[in-house]
């Protein structure tokens, strides 16, 4: 027996014997992308108002890590917060450029990072957005 | 004097003395641990079995039961384990019995726990929408395709949205995957 002969391989159902990788589930030959920080939150700014900047959460990894980000955000169009998720970064703007928002996460090797900025020319309203997070190990890092 | 055995007793006697002298050698040749051809029990308890082979390929009904732990090695290392409450794989040269740290966890896959994705649907929408009804704001992408029976192009589509209900603002057709795991902020 080699080490190729030892693992765990669970199917969709199709015959484990004869099941290829589209038919399994999981294998402990493949590795699998695994979560390191999974978390909520909510950043709260003032519209018009510059360094609305926060840590979202600290990693540690010593490394620059591949993240998803759901947001909510704000509706320029109708100068209303909306409280569906969207992938982040998100831009909204007029056609003008004058009147925006932006919310982009970003990474360091030790933490995700989120900033929001929004310009709306209708006063400085302070807006709260609750967001959704997944940091990832990456595979070829570990 | 005791009466003499004629020669019918006396054969049966020795035949009753082989017999049990073959029984008493294979008493003997268990205690000692000499392997044993075939044994049948019809009900068997032992406190610690070393097996070097086991065929299990009879068991077609029934339930194979463990009551701790399965725990299989790769001939250098302890790599799955399998207990009541979880299975566990290890990454190649990691001891899968380990303490499980947040610094070594990126070594193990544990069942039990929310650290995959769990695929809650993939396919094609031809509609704006589409209703997941996870009770929560599922992690979700959405791609733009030019076909929903042979696409040729899949592009990025940042403007959908997700509530605990539904996934909307897709546009048609579309490429969906949502996956359990999210949240409800």
């Amino acid at each position: 027996m080699s080490v190729d002969d030892y693992g765990l391989k669970w199917t969709d159902g199709t015959d484990v014997s004869i099941a290829t990788l589209e038919n399994t589930v999981i294998s402990s030959k493949y590795p699998c992308l695994k979560f390191s920080n999974f978390g909520t939150g909510s950043i709260t700014y003032t519209h018009d108002v510059a360094g609305n900047d926060i840590v979202v959460a600290t990693h540690n990894l010593g490394y620059n890590p591949q993240y998803v980000f759901l947001t909510q955000w704000f509706d320029i169009d109708n100068d209303v917060k909306n409280d569906t998720y969207r992938h982040a970064p998100v831009f909204d703007n007029l056609l003008s450029g004058s009147i925006y928002f932006t919310a982009v996460p970003y990474t360091t090797t030790t933490q995700l990072k989120y900033t929001v900025y929004s310009y709306t020319g209708s006063g400085s309203a302070s807006i709260t957005l609750k967001y959704i997070y997944i940091i990832y190990y990456n595979p070829e890092d570990e | 004097m005791p009466k003499q055995l004629n020669i019918i007793e006396r054969a049966t006697l020795a035949r009753r003395l082989e017999v049990n002298k073959r029984r008493l050698d294979q008493l003997e040749s268990l205690l000692s641990g000499i392997p044993l051809r075939t044994v049948k029990f019809a009900d068997l308890a032992v406190t610690i079995a070393k097996i070097t082979g086991l065929s299990a390929d009879k068991i077609t009904t029934g339930t194979l039961s463990v009551g701790e732990q399965i725990l299989i090695n790769d001939g250098t290392d302890d790599r799955i384990l399998i207990t009541r409450d979880d299975i566990r794989i290890s990454k190649e040269g990691i001891d899968v019995t380990k303490t499980i740290t947040e610094t070594n966890k990126k070594d193990f896959i544990l069942l039990s726990l929310t650290e995959l994705h769990k695929l809650r649907y993939a396919g094609f929408v031809t509609s704006g929408s589409y209703t997941h009804g996870l009770g929560k704001v599922p992690i979700f992408f959405n791609w733009r395709v030019d076909s929903a029976t042979s696409p040729t192009t899949y592009t990025a589509n940042k403007d959908a949205r997700a509530s605990n209900t539904a996934i909307t603002n897709l546009v048609n057709p579309s490429y969906i995957i949502i996956f359990n795991e999210g949240a409800n902020p």
